[in-house]
């Protein structure tokens, strides 16, 4: 693979930067495998005696309210907050993906429908859409996931659509309709390969602000319930000790933060490598 | 409302012509539009077998655009009335046609939109017999532009002057009658365009194949091409052999862009 060697061949401060992020995410990735089997604690496992403990050499990151371990709850809330955005935004792409390259292979009238739709769509505010859905069939995970979804997907399809009918312009698109192809070949071999870096790009800033998204939602309510150690639920559950205990809320935060900025960091890092070819 | 010609009227297209004596291209007042706006208008000209025709004009005047439409194509512009003899086999623009014509082979104005960037270039050229039902040999034809062997390659990996042989190469390899060259001198630098255009010019004389090229520069047509059409604003405005167009131009914007090579060879000349 040529694209590794680059990185490291030059050392311009940009690219040792990369180098950075990309150590410290597989640094993390590291620590939380490891930590999932070390950890003495169950995500959920209660000690009433240890309520609110600082942080200490058996509690790394302290314990909340009904004693459970943070450092524990973080691990298994990778899942639920970095897992779950993942998945809405990869619903996002795929449904995206297919509206958006429909769009521009079917004629004017589906394309200006299609597209009228996308719009219709980004009219809704993102974070009021979902609440209303939560509102409308309750709050549960799966509501959390179909609600993010039905808003995350409109970008996508506005870039590819874009891409599509900018790349049916480029001679080799024309010549090879003009030696036989039809719209669907033309579609596998010239167009989906060539739309997919920048969706690629795309997705990992829809991954990060999706991570946002579910935290924020779950933080009101509205997502992942209580007892499930999702990052935006423990802020939830740490806000009536946010004064007497803060580290409760601290670490649930820094964990948000830390992972939004290594996905951005590397949606910057994955763009620069793949979005242009040359 | 939009005004077609009855069906009934239209001629067969298989109907075939007596090939010898006839041109191998004629286009018979043929006219293109995107929605109600007119792009072509009566475009009529000819190319003989051999000939090395030049269309020129400005940007927008609607060459791409032509070339398109004889290719096929019906987007941007969609063909209206009008028809194309090509080899004996008679086309009317209306009713279209689906896919090259036999025997007319395009190459695109660069290489950057010619070629897939994702892809490799052998992949490419299998592709292009995979359309075609054909099994084709690269090494020939590769050996006889100067081409290496592509290898792994990625298109970006040749340099801009390779990958227009290369394209040169895909468009000869049918053995075409007409070869069809859109601007090849706009993403190129004069040298490399240089050597291109001297190569293809080699390859039709040997093979005897016409070539149509389209170009904004004059005096690129006026080295190569023994006949020469200039358009403006989709019309022709002047046509005919190079030296009766450069000598005695007739309409004002042939005349104009005449004086303007003039005034570029009287400063190379002073210089």
């Amino acid at each position: 693979m040529s694209l590794a060697i680059p990185i490291m061949s030059h050392a311009s401060p940009i690219r040792s930067f990369f180098v950075w992020i990309g150590g410290l995410t597989l640094i993390l990735i590291v620590l939380l495998g490891a930590g999932l089997f070390l950890t003495p604690y169950g995500p959920a496992e209660a000690d009433f005696l240890n309520r609110l403990a600082t942080p200490s050499v058996s509690h790394w990151f302290g314990t909340d309210h009904l004693g459970r371990d943070i450092a524990t709850r973080l691990l298994f809330g990778t899942f639920w907050s970095l897992g779950l955005s993942l998945m809405i935004a990869t619903i996002g792409l795929v449904i995206g993906t297919v509206i958006g390259l429909i769009a521009a292979l079917s004629g004017r009238g589906g394309d200006y429908a299609l597209m009228r739709l996308t719009d219709s769509f980004f009219a809704f505010p993102e974070l009021i859409a979902a609440v209303t859905v939560a509102g409308l069939f309750g709050p549960s995970t799966l509501n959390l996931v179909i609600a993010l979804s039905v808003v995350s997907w409109m970008k996508f399809t506005r870039l590819a659509r874009s891409l599509a009918v900018a790349l049916s312009e480029c001679d080799f698109v024309i010549q090879a309709r003009l030696n036989g192809l039809n719209r669907w070949q033309i579609l596998w071999r010239h167009l989906l390969p060539n739309v997919i870096p920048s969706l690629l790009v795309l997705w990992t800033n829809s991954w990060s602000r999706t991570i946002l998204a579910v935290s924020g939602l779950s933080f009101l309510g509205f997502g992942v319930q209580p007892p499930q150690a999702e990052w935006g639920a423990m802020l939830l559950d740490g806000k009536p000790y946010m004064q007497s205990a803060p580290h409760v809320m601290i670490f649930p935060g820094i964990a948000v933060l830390i992972s939004v900025l290594l996905i951005n960091l590397a949606g910057d890092l994955l763009r620069d490598l793949l979005a242009d070819p040359r | 409302m939009r005004f077609t010609r009855p069906r009934h009227i239209l001629p067969r297209p298989s109907l075939t012509l007596p090939t010898k004596e006839t041109a191998l291209l004629s286009i018979d007042a043929m006219s293109a539009a995107i929605g109600q706006q007119g792009i072509l208008h009566d475009i009529s000209f000819t190319v003989d077998r051999g000939d090395w025709l030049g269309i020129v004009g400005g940007s927008g005047a609607g060459k791409s655009t032509l070339l398109k439409a004889i290719l096929g194509a019906r987007r941007p512009a969609r063909p209206q009335a009008g028809s194309m003899i090509f080899d004996g086999v008679l086309r009317p623009f209306a009713k279209g046609w689906s896919g090259r014509p036999k025997g007319i082979a395009y190459v695109p104005q660069s290489p950057t939109h010619g070629l897939d960037p994702l892809r490799r270039i052998k992949w490419q050229w299998t592709q292009l017999f995979r359309c075609k039902c054909c099994v084709a040999d690269y090494k020939p034809i590769f050996t006889a532009l100067g081409l290496p062997d592509p290898e792994m390659h990625f298109p970006h990996e040749w340099s801009l002057g390779m990958q227009q042989r290369l394209l040169l190469a895909m468009a000869l390899v049918e053995e075409p009658k007409l070869l069809i060259l859109d601007e090849p001198t706009s993403a190129l630098d004069t040298v490399i365009a240089a050597q291109v255009l001297t190569e293809v010019e080699r390859i039709a004389r040997d093979k005897s194949i016409a070539v149509l090229m389209v170009t904004h520069d004059l005096a690129l047509a006026a080295r190569f091409s023994n006949q020469i059409t200039i358009m403006e604003q989709g019309r022709i405005v002047e046509s005919g052999p190079t030296d009766t167009v450069l000598n005695r131009p007739q309409h004002p914007y042939a005349r104009d862009l005449v004086a303007h090579r003039a005034w570029q060879r009287a400063e190379t000349a002073n210089a």
